[in-house]
């Protein structure tokens, strides 16, 4: 690939394909490597999109999945993921993230996408579940119980 | 506001100049820093292939070598077909190899996934049949291959069904269904499992449907063998059923009453025998964890004492099927065969008895008078006297009206007609040439 097309890439969806790979993994090791693993595969496969739009949604469905990947690896599943670590804190990163990032955080791995890709990215459910490759009922029902587990640990009002 | 509180925070999580440049860097080197993907990861996640833009396309090499280790003594006997290829649901399905008679087909199929994501390894199946002259029979299939550096998975399809009386002829497979990421798991190492039973009974909870399940999380265990599935609950309930259930990993696919979603239970015994009466199953999510549950009832704790599992395990699913449909004809020539009326003590029915003999199989067709006779055991008998008897019974078809197919057997290596003396069908011995060809007596 270019160098000049590849900037364009990585300045146009870096950004929204880290936050994601972040909101997945929940460190930045983790999510950069999803971030490099996602932009390879678009080198390789150099699909044709109809949009800048198509773009970035086959960017995050790849970083999606890639993360999901990372998770099912076997060495991974020797460790104990953050949200069934109970009595153990998160391990330090370089900086504080906010409370709210915390709280999705230690949401159920399954739910901190539909969370994301709703909250942050502002797709609609049918979008956030065709990116995600689920049923919308499924991340409907995913985005209500996130809502009511973060309602409950930040004590705060409807989201 | 939660929302933009998180919308806040999460916009200070961004890519530094530095690993925007090793991003850029590897992607116009495709040379990557070291990753924290294990290999195996990798090779299951299926590396991207580029766009396909042709309908017929050359084997890989990997594939070629696959191919031809699966036809293997066959391969003398296989056509290349060209051509035949179809596309639905961004799958491309293209049939590159077959071999057939009058009676039976084995087809090579290669299947691609133009996404790269869905069909990531072997573990993927179909849904097939094969449509001849006569009407159509499901195909059985195996994977052969995954080549991930194509995402394109290479089938084995076999089936039975009548086709035309002559060479040439025009077939059709039909695919409906593609399901990736089956996973088969199963274990007879249930030591572990049989040591937690314990005679109180378990916690149950009411579902939303208003089903009651087991509970969670009550005794969770790893059972040796089962990679991707754990025991998370088992025991009695007051209503006279034993359960168990299953943890699955996140992603599993669940289909409460359908045959297509994962599954895993137990093989159950009391006093050695399967226990007689009820078995349900149940599905559902909790807290984003797929589960798998079996009710087995009448099962109480007084036979806790007699209970023993012969094994356990089930299928994980991890990707929703693929519908659609893939509907491919294309032309074959069916290969020689040799045909004998059986007499002898082969005869004296209703119809007279008709062997069709090909390299690939035999099929014996007759009146409904003369049994079936697919039960009998089948072997070729070569003119320097060893033996061929690597041979699968396949359906036959006993109807009081019209020709009976009496037995029908598919070979596991290719059958030389030539060098083929006789065959030895049960306690019956047949030349197949000479002034006796077709003369059946006892061995």
């Amino acid at each position: 690939m270019e160098r000049e097309e590849a900037e364009r890439l990585v300045e146009r969806h870096g950004p929204a394909v880290y936050r994601l790979a972040f909101a997945r993994t929940g460190n930045r090791a983790d999510a950069e490597d999803v971030t490099q693993e996602t932009f390879l595969r678009l080198v390789r496969a150099a699909p044709v999109f109809q949009s800048a739009a198509h773009e970035k949604a086959w960017l995050l469905r790849v970083a999606a999945r890639c993360s999901s990947d990372l998770f099912r690896a076997p060495w991974r599943r020797r460790e104990r993921p953050l949200d069934e670590a109970a009595g153990l804190t998160a391990p330090p990163s370089e900086e504080p993230d906010g409370r709210v990032l915390e709280a999705v955080r230690a949401l159920p791995e399954k739910y901190r996408l539909a969370v994301h890709l709703f909250y942050y990215e502002g797709y609609s459910i049918s979008e956030a579940a065709a990116i995600l490759g689920r049923r919308e009922s499924t991340v409907r029902a995913q985005l209500c119980r996130a809502r009511a587990m973060l309602r409950d640990r930040l004590e705060e009002e409807p989201i | 506001m939660i929302q933009q509180e998180y919308r806040r925070e999460m916009d200070r999580i961004e890519l530094t100049e530095g690993q925007r440049a090793r991003l850029v860097r590897a992607m116009v080197q495709r040379n990557p820093r070291p990753r924290r993907f294990p290999a195996r990861a990798l090779a299951a996640a299926a590396l991207i292939c580029a766009a396909l833009t042709t309908s017929a396309l050359a084997l890989s090499p990997a594939l070629r070598d696959s191919l031809a280790r699966a036809l293997g003594s066959f391969a003398p006997y296989s056509q290349a077909v060209e051509g035949a290829a179809a596309v639905d649901q961004n799958v491309e399905v293209r049939v590159v190899s077959a071999v057939t008679d009058r009676y039976r087909v084995k087809l090579y199929v290669e299947v691609t996934d133009r996404t790269g994501e869905r069909i990531v390894d072997d573990q993927t199946s179909l849904r097939a049949w094969v449509v001849r002259e006569t009407g159509e029979d499901g195909l059985r299939g195996r994977c052969v291959e995954y080549d991930p550096e194509t995402c394109t998975a290479l089938f084995e399809l076999d089936g039975n069904q009548e086709g035309a009386s002559g060479t040439a002829e025009e077939l059709t497979m039909r695919i409906t269904r593609i399901q990736p990421r089956q996973y088969h798991e199963y274990t007879t190492d249930t030591g572990a499992m049989a040591q937690a039973l314990s005679p109180d009974y378990a916690r149950a909870m009411k579902l939303g449907t208003g089903e009651t399940v087991l509970a969670p999380g009550q005794t969770p265990l790893e059972i040796p063998g089962l990679e991707r599935a754990a025991l998370s609950s088992m025991g009695f309930l007051p209503d006279g059923s034993f359960h168990t259930l299953f943890r699955l990993p996140e992603g599993a696919v669940l289909e409460q009453g359908g045959v297509d979603g994962s599954y895993m239970y137990p093989e159950l015994l009391v006093n050695g025998e399967p226990p007689g009466g009820a078995f349900e199953t149940y599905c559902f999510e909790q807290d984003g964890v797929p589960y798998f549950g079996a009710a087995f009832s009448p099962v109480a704790p007084g036979n806790l004492a007699g209970i023993s599992f012969a094994g356990v395990g089930g299928e994980v699913v991890l990707e929703p099927g693929i519908e659609g449909v893939w509907e491919i004809p294309f032309q074959v020539e069916n290969m020689e065969a040799l045909e004998l009326e059986l007499t002898g003590t082969a005869g004296g029915a209703s119809r007279p008895a008709r062997l069709v003999l090909t390299p690939l199989g035999a099929t014996i067709t007759g009146g409904y008078d003369s049994g079936y006779w697919g039960g009998k055991s089948f072997a070729v008998v070569y003119e320097d006297g060893s033996r061929m008897d690597q041979t699968a019974v396949e359906a036959g078809r006993m109807s009081p009206e019209g020709t009976c197919v009496l037995g029908n057997w598919t070979f596991g290596e290719l059958v030389d007609l030539g060098k083929a003396a006789a065959l030895e069908l049960g306690d019956w011995y047949i030349p197949l040439a000479g002034p006796d060809a077709g003369e059946a007596r006892p061995k």
